[in-house]
């Protein structure tokens, strides 16, 4: 069970990635398996393959029961095919599983003893506590004699560990040297895995010490008598919709990209070559310049072999800078864009947001899944851009225009657009997916606005209040009454299509000038009904 | 306007002055309109208006719209002020001058319907003794013997007109001129 961590999910569905861990593949209508139970409240939802963790993002209540799996733990993993009722499984078996039976080592270790040695008065240590049934007994380290307990008893000083602390200080990221908290998995300055971390987890003192209370996972209860001891340490993921091939391959990858990246850290990182010879040269790359080819024989051939080489190699350069010039001025145009994007977010005092998850076309295999995850991101997206305005008065709404305008140049560069068509069919989904919190809503019947609870109402009454109080008023000086704060919470076309609304439903009456139209309330004709 | 005290609140509420977007708003709007001018001519005793909304008649009558409010600078547009004339005549609580035509150039109000005024002419009629008597026009609108009565200044065009429902009841007979306009009438 403890190889279950909590994960942070977003309100909108979306895992909390670390800082540089990068998503490759999700997968839709998932159940988890511990060892051969069922885990009761997982059994339905998606699964993210990250390039650290598995996670588990439950479909009904996301910020409660997910769950994700370090990909450090794994050991190996084995794919099930679907039989019969079976569902394809992928099964995880978990690293660790041999240390389990050591249960009685586990409390010595955290203990060190020391005795002095009758004969030569030395002050011996030993790991563990030292009793009457230690087996062997220790031997002093100076004078070579094994000790008599008898003897011994009275000087033994049996301590904790207190020191645990210091080899935790050890707990530097190998990626920026940060000096980690011991009890910490990954860097929390760059999200590197620690390896003292991986190592730590597994010496036991760190499981007894810490208990992740926020993972509450109900095992189903199997009839069939389970020895905890013996308990295999696996657990599984079944597909219930896909047949999971592809999760498992990718799964697979990314353990051996890891396993490959744990082995550069070791040895030779960074190296490019070595004793002249290029390390990670990909040889299959090479120019393929020899001509094999000769129509004519001896030196004149070898000759107008060798400038036809010359000439394709020349021309093979010159495709290559052209290409190599071509994707610098891209990448100084994208620059571009995302350094005046920032700086104009920046005026507006907000926070540059990031993507939390990369969301590309290709990695679903239809239309709908990637709308799924597109709502998510869409929902996640608006409910950051309300928050400031949340957090004052406690409602948003925006149009899908500007939103679409906005999500699109924020968040999807660099994977691809989304149509229109796309970003309103996701915004259609929004209830499906069980997030409430916005929602997708028509104003005078042609405008789709997304819009939190009850915002519409409120701003019917706070535009009715405020043509009250001032007598009358044109759309500039709402909008300044509105906005007061700075924050361009309300925008000009949205209040637009509410006054619009309000005129006909008879609340506000006009009053057009050559200056423009003033609003003022209507308090001469009431409307019957 | 001159006495905009006589005049109610909504007279200078600015949304009053321009056509309203809403049907049913417009509506009431309209009515407000016919409301005001009906209590402006009971108060003022005028019976007559251009189409652009001044009173005719009356000569110390400052010869300022009704549609014109100077004091918070708003007019209503022409379009929207032969849209409310429309609208009064179709209640009956205008006539246009010219052959009772709705888009003539002036109009006579009627802050009483036609058969209403018959009736209180009838009701003169009774009450003076003259009845079996001709009666001209401009003894009914002009006569001292009618100085009390709120028909008393009626336009005798208008008054020919009130008296056409009695007609038709067969209790008022019309004498006209070689013209053919009303001069005298006889009640029975």
């Amino acid at each position: 069970m403890d190889c279950w961590h909590f994960v942070e999910v977003a309100p909108s569905g979306q895992p909390i990635l670390r800082e540089g861990e990068k998503d490759i593949l999700i997968e839709q209508v998932v159940g988890l398996y511990n060892d051969k139970r069922k885990i009761l409240n997982c059994q339905k939802g998606r699964v993210f393959l990250t390039s650290q963790r598995i996670i588990y993002v439950d479909h009904l209540k996301p910020t409660k029961n997910s769950v994700c799996l370090e990909l450090d733990d794994i050991e190996s993993i084995e794919y099930s095919s679907k039989f019969l009722r079976r569902s394809a499984r992928l099964i995880l078996f978990l690293k660790g599983g041999s240390d389990r039976n050591g249960s009685f080592n586990r409390e010595v270790e955290t203990v060190t003893s020391s005795w002095s040695c009758p004969i030569c008065m030395v002050t011996n240590e030993m790991e563990g506590s030292l009793t009457e049934h230690t087996e062997p007994l220790p031997i002093c380290i100076n004078c070579g004699v094994p000790a008599d307990y008898e003897l011994i008893k009275s000087s033994i000083n049996i301590s904790k560990d207190v020191n645990e602390c210091q080899t935790g200080d050890e707990n530097s990221c190998p990626a920026c040297t940060f000096i980690n908290h011991p009890q910490i998995t990954n860097c929390e300055i760059c999200g590197t895995r620690l390896p003292t971390g991986m190592a730590q987890k597994r010496r036991p003192q760190s499981s007894r010490a810490f208990k992740d209370t926020r993972v509450q996972l109900e095992l189903e209860q199997t009839p069939a008598k389970v020895d905890p001891d013996r308990t295999a340490r696996f657990v599984q993921v079944s597909f219930r919709k896909s047949d999971g091939m592809l999760f498992t391959q990718a799964t697979a990858k990314s353990l051996e990209d890891l396993k490959k990246a744990g082995m550069s850290t070791l040895f030779n990182k960074n190296l490019v070559s070595v004793d002249g010879v290029p390390v990670n040269y990909d040889y299959s790359k090479e120019l393929p310049i020899l001509e094999t080819k000769l129509n004519k024989v001896g030196i004149a051939s070898l000759e107008s072999s060798r400038e036809n080489q010359l000439l394709k190699n020349d021309i093979l350069f010159n495709s290559a800078l052209t290409d190599l010039n071509k994707l610098m001025s891209l990448v100084n145009d994208i620059e571009a864009l995302y350094a005046g994007h920032k700086a104009k977010l920046i005026g507006e005092g907000k926070e540059l947001q990031k993507p939390l998850l990369i969301i590309d076309r290709e990695k679903f295999c239809n239309r709908s899944s990637f709308l799924d995850e597109i709502a998510r991101d869409i929902y996640g997206f608006a409910i950051s851009e309300f928050k400031d305005n949340e957090e004052r008065i406690g409602y948003g709404m925006i149009t899908l225009v500007d939103l679409y305008a906005m999500y699109n140049k924020s968040m999807r560069i660099g994977t691809g657009l989304i149509s229109p068509a796309e970003m309103r069919e996701a915004c259609e989904r929004f209830n499906e997916l069980n997030l409430q919190d916005l929602k997708l809503t028509r104003i005078n019947g042609r405008v789709l606005c997304l819009a939190s609870d009850h915002s519409l109402a409120f701003l019917r009454n706070k535009i009715l209040s405020v043509t009250e109080s001032n007598n009358g008023c044109d759309l500039l000086q709402l909008t300044q009454f509105l906005n007061q704060g700075g924050s361009n919470s309300w925008t000009i076309g949205i209040l637009t299509e509410v006054l619009q609304d309000l005129i006909e439903k008879g609340d506000l009456v006009t009053d057009e000038q050559i200056s423009g139209v003033y609003y003022h309330k209507n308090i001469y004709w009431p409307l019957q009904n | 306007m001159s006495n905009q005290s006589e005049l109610p609140p909504i007279y200078s509420f600015p949304p009053l002055y321009t056509r309203q977007p809403n049907g049913l708003i417009r509506r009431q709007q309209i009515n407000s309109w016919i409301e005001i001018i009906l209590q402006y001519c009971i108060s003022q005793k005028c019976w007559r208006m251009t189409a652009e909304g001044m009173p005719v008649g009356e000569p110390d009558v400052t010869k300022q719209s009704i549609f014109n409010n100077s004091s918070i600078q708003r007019v209503v547009p022409q379009v929207f002020v032969d849209e409310i004339w429309s609208q009064m005549c179709e209640e009956g609580k205008a006539l246009g001058v010219q052959d009772g035509k709705r888009d003539s150039s002036q109009f006579y109000i009627l802050w009483r319907n036609l058969d209403s005024w018959a009736s209180l002419i009838l009701q003169w009629f009774e009450s003076s003794g003259s009845l079996n008597q001709v009666i001209t026009i401009y003894e009914l609108s002009q006569g001292d013997g009618t100085a009390d009565w709120e028909f008393h200044g009626m336009p005798e065009a208008l008054v020919a007109h009130c008296l056409k429902p009695l007609c038709q009841r067969n209790r008022a007979t019309l004498i006209k001129d070689e013209r053919g306009i009303a001069v005298a009438t006889k009640v029975v």
